[in-house]
């Protein structure tokens, strides 16, 4: 917007939700300081508190917890969802109850996204929601805190009339970027750009390191981001490249959506000391595992932070019986190095591929959380994927950024760099190395960098180019003759390629489709990661497993029903980040948006 | 704009009680008065000089129907017109009080060249501010200026317990002390304590990051200056004489690094440090 007074980067993660702005209305441009917006919640009844992170858990209360005004907000009295810390605290007591990992619903294609289906596996009396509204709560939060806080009575301060990015993963596809705008939209935030949290990640050091950066990184090199948050992994490549005298950032792969953690971690570690505590012949309950998953997290701070020792944890008996029922292990480093550093990041071949899930029948539907918790070996297959169409000196990355808070470990970012360093051979046997590019704030980067890609959009800072991080494809059937007992085979036909900017489209003039009015319309829709190179109009007849089942593309053409329409598509990526494929008549100027099916997969 | 309108009704209220004061004063002046002129005015003598006199009994008819209308409407057109004035004058200060808020605010955003970060700040100053001084309740936000007296002293009372409450939530602090230790041995208070120890003081830290009042090694030598806070510095020993004094540093003191105060919503009892848990299966 362009008489906004605030560019506000939101990072609306899967565990936390961090606000970060600038304020250019006041400023001198060249020198904009980012803020993060400290976040009011409730963190226990009758008390809010401000927060520089909103927990992303969403909390439905009974009605007797509602009474007095203990959940009330200065904002709204008698909030039916409560959002953040006391909702995070309450997910380990009430588990039916509250919504986690909302954003991880959004790309799920085992479920309809559009249906009331969360908390899953809440009781019969609990209103549910679906994961767009969940993210939408998240977001109308973010905006109410916002306007409270900061624009009072002004409405030129409040934050739908801002400058707004909001990030999302590198591995969220067409459809759930198209469904996280339509969360904003509900949220009362219709303007918004969407921007790649790892790219953010990359933007916030820019900031950070000012005109600094040039000198830091060289021409060819190749940076892998690797973000491992509180619940999900994210990686992307960005490779640097001099074109005209000025370097140049190209986004050129991204991984697939991992649900693998810090939370897994912890949980980890307390299923190991339970284990222990089982051995030496304690039991503890269930409230007591959750006490061990805090002191776990402690603990493995504690030792992460000296690596070396051993940290005492402690579960303080129930209720006021406390130091009768208090139990006593402890986490040394050697543990966390053969639990977390071993077990998370195992030391493999540049080859190695994540273990494949074990078939069950019938799987749970549900997140779909990773099968391989082995973190380097989904980096092995994204890295194998995504440098395989670089055919130059570079093979490996050379450089490496960290985000999330699991890389504040020094031991952890020490095992990836020793497992990157020995994957680094060049095709002419060079062995460049690998070396860490520093970020300051690995919990608070992603949103910082947000709001300065809005402030680089506005031309004062360079810009990584990117463009859709997958290749799109439609099916169309093969035009041969029918084979009883066959079915007729489909051929995929690139609607978008990789890479393709935003801002720009594609028109396949030399592709007509005839469309009959009245009755729905249905495109599969494919997409792919692995194949970079197709055009747009390019017609992929084998493709084994290179492309992937999307959805499907539905739309309903308004006219005399029965008669048959030609049509062309028209392909374009929004300003905002979006994919839109229309229709478009061939005979006069109607057009007809193809929308994303959100509904359940089969 | 909370002030502004309780403000405003407040205003209405008393500018209504005032028109209505100022009304049965000024119409009960004039009755009376009219009644007294009447009884002091021969009116049988007058007419019966107005028989002799054509001229002053013309005079006299036509007076009687002016006479007449004011005894009628005198008393609703006054009040009607003094209500009218009281909407006008309570328009008229209702909208000087909008101004000078708006005014207040719109200085308050344009004063600090930094936005929205300082207004926290300054925020959180008044907070600190009216936190330290003694006998001053904390300043809160606009809106909670104007909540009851009631209302104020629970929440006063709830503050007061607030911090035990979430060293009790976070550090288990309650249980702890009220616990009999006689029945078990050092080692297992050592194992309980460390937990709470570590609880309780990143809790501390985090709401009040206590510091020193005198940043300097215990066993020092220090000097007091004349104009030193009795409050902050306590002297023992043989204290004679006028200020500067010299001793030596016995114990360095605390002060509240930080006072950030929650907002406390709602109401309930003020008395529950810890609420009972109860597990449905």
């Amino acid at each position: 917007m362009p008489d906004s007074k605030y560019i506000i980067g939101i990072d609306l993660g899967t565990t936390n939700c961090i606000v970060a702005y600038a304020d250019i209305g006041r400023q001198p441009e060249e020198n904009l300081p980012f803020r993060i917006f400290e976040i009011p919640q409730i963190v226990s009844p009758h008390t809010v508190e401000k927060r520089k992170s909103l927990p992303s858990f969403l909390y439905l209360p009974p009605a007797v917890e509602t009474k007095e005004g203990a959940l009330d907000l200065p904002w709204e009295s008698g909030p039916s969802i409560v959002v953040g810390e006391y909702a995070r605290s309450r997910g380990a007591e009430v588990p039916q109850r509250v919504v986690a990992s909302a954003k991880s619903w959004l790309c799920n294609t085992s479920v309809d996204r559009n249906s009331s289906i969360l908390p899953w596996e809440a009781p019969e009396d609990v209103e549910k929601i679906s994961p767009v509204q969940a993210s939408a709560v998240l977001l109308t939060y973010l905006r109410k805190a916002w306007n409270y806080e900061v624009a009072g009575d002004d409405p030129s301060l409040a934050m739908e009339h801002q400058d707004i990015y909001l990030t999302v993963p590198a591995s969220f596809d067409a459809v759930a970027r198209e469904l996280t705008v339509q969360a904003a939209a509900r949220a009362g935030l219709p303007d918004l750009t969407l921007l790649e949290e790892p790219q953010a990640a990359f933007y916030a050091w820019i900031e950070k390191s000012g005109e600094k950066w040039r000198t830091l990184v060289d021409k060819n090199d190749l940076v892998l981001i690797c973000d491992v948050g509180g619940g999900t992994t994210d990686f992307s490549l960005i490779r640097i490249t001099e074109e005209d005298g000025n370097l140049v950032l190209d986004r050129t792969a991204v991984g697939e959506h991992l649900l693998v953690g810090g939370d897994n971690m912890d949980l980890t570690l307390a299923y190991f000391l339970n284990k222990k505590l089982a051995e030496a012949g304690t039991r503890i309950d269930a409230w007591q595992m959750r006490g061990l998953v805090h002191g776990c997290r402690n603990a493995k701070e504690t030792v992460f932070s000296k690596e070396e020792g051993e940290a005492p944890v402690t579960i303080l008996g129930r209720g006021s019986g406390l130091v009768g029922g208090t139990i006593k292990t402890s986490l040394t480093a050697e543990d966390m190095t053969a639990i977390l550093v071993d077990g998370f990041f195992p030391k493999c071949d540049p080859d190695a591929a994540p273990l494949a899930p074990k078939q069950a029948g019938l799987r749970e539907a549900g997140l779909v959380y990773a099968s391989d918790p082995a973190i380097t070996r989904h980096m092995a297959a994204f890295l194998k994927r995504g440098t395989s169409d670089i055919t130059d000196q570079i093979k490996a990355p050379t450089a490496v950024l960290f985000n999330g808070g699991v890389m504040k470990a020094r031991m952890i970012r020490e095992r990836i760099k020793a497992v990157l360093n020995a994957w680094s051979e060049r095709h002419d046997g060079s062995h460049p190395g690998i070396r860490e590019i520093n970020t300051e704030d690995y919990d608070l980067a992603v949103a910082r960098g947000a709001a300065y890609y809005g402030y680089a959009r506005r031309g004062h800072g360079i810009r990584i180019r990117g463009g859709l991080g997958k290749s799109y494809y439609i099916g169309i059937e093969a035009a041969m003759p029918a084979v009883p007992g066959m079915p007729t085979p489909v051929k995929a036909l690139c609607v978008a390629p990789f890479g393709m900017e935003e801002g720009t489209r594609v028109f396949l003039e030399d592709r007509e489709f005839v469309l009959v009015v009245g009755e729905p319309v249905r495109f599969d829709f494919f997409g792919s990661t692995i194949r970079k190179n197709d055009p747009a109009g390019a017609v992929v007849e084998d493709w084994h497993d290179e492309i992937e089942e999307i959805t499907t593309l539905e739309t309903l053409l308004d006219g005399p029903s029965g008669t048959r329409i030609r049509v062309n598509l028209d392909i374009s990526v929004t300003e905002i980040g979006t994919l839109e494929i229309w229709c478009v008549s061939v005979e006069d100027e109607n057009r007809w948006k193809l929308e994303f099916n959100v509904r359940e997969q089969s | 704009m909370n002030v502004v309108r309780s403000f405003s009704r407040r205003s209405f209220f008393w500018l209504f009680i005032l028109t209505i004061l100022l009304i049965a004063l000024l119409d009960a002046g004039i009755y009376l008065g009219a009644g007294y002129i009447f009884t002091r005015v021969p009116i049988d003598q007058l007419q019966a000089a107005a028989a002799d006199a054509p001229a002053l009994k013309a005079g006299m008819d036509e007076i009687q129907p002016v006479i007449e209308w004011i005894r009628v409407l005198f008393f609703p057109v006054s009040i009607g017109l003094f209500f009218f004035f009281f909407l006008i004058s309570w328009l008229v200060v209702r909208s000087i009080l909008v101004r000078a808020f708006k005014r207040e605010r719109y200085d308050e955003l344009g004063a600090n060249k930094e936005g929205v970060g300082k207004i926290s700040e300054k925020k959180k100053k008044k907070k600190e501010d009216g936190g330290y001084e003694p006998g001053l309740e904390p300043v809160f936000e606009e809106k909670e200026a104007v909540v009851s007296k009631r209302e104020m002293e629970d929440r006063q009372r709830r503050y007061y317990l607030h911090l035990l409450a979430v060293l009790q939530r976070e550090g288990r602090l309650v249980d702890f002390l009220t616990e009999d230790l006689t029945p078990y041995d050092d080692a297992q208070i050592g194992a309980a304590v460390r937990s709470i120890h570590e609880n309780c003081q990143k809790s501390l830290e985090k709401y009040l990051a206590p510091k020193f009042v005198m940043d300097k090694n215990e066993g020092e030598s220090v000097t007091i200056p004349p104009e030193f806070d009795s409050n902050a510095i306590k002297l023992t020993g043989n204290v004679t004489g006028e200020p500067p004094f010299s001793g030596i540093l016995r114990h360095k003191g605390w002060r509240a690094g930080k006072l950030e105060l929650p907002e406390l919503t709602g109401t309930g009892d003020s008395k529950i440090i810890a609420p009972a848990e109860v597990e449905i299966p």
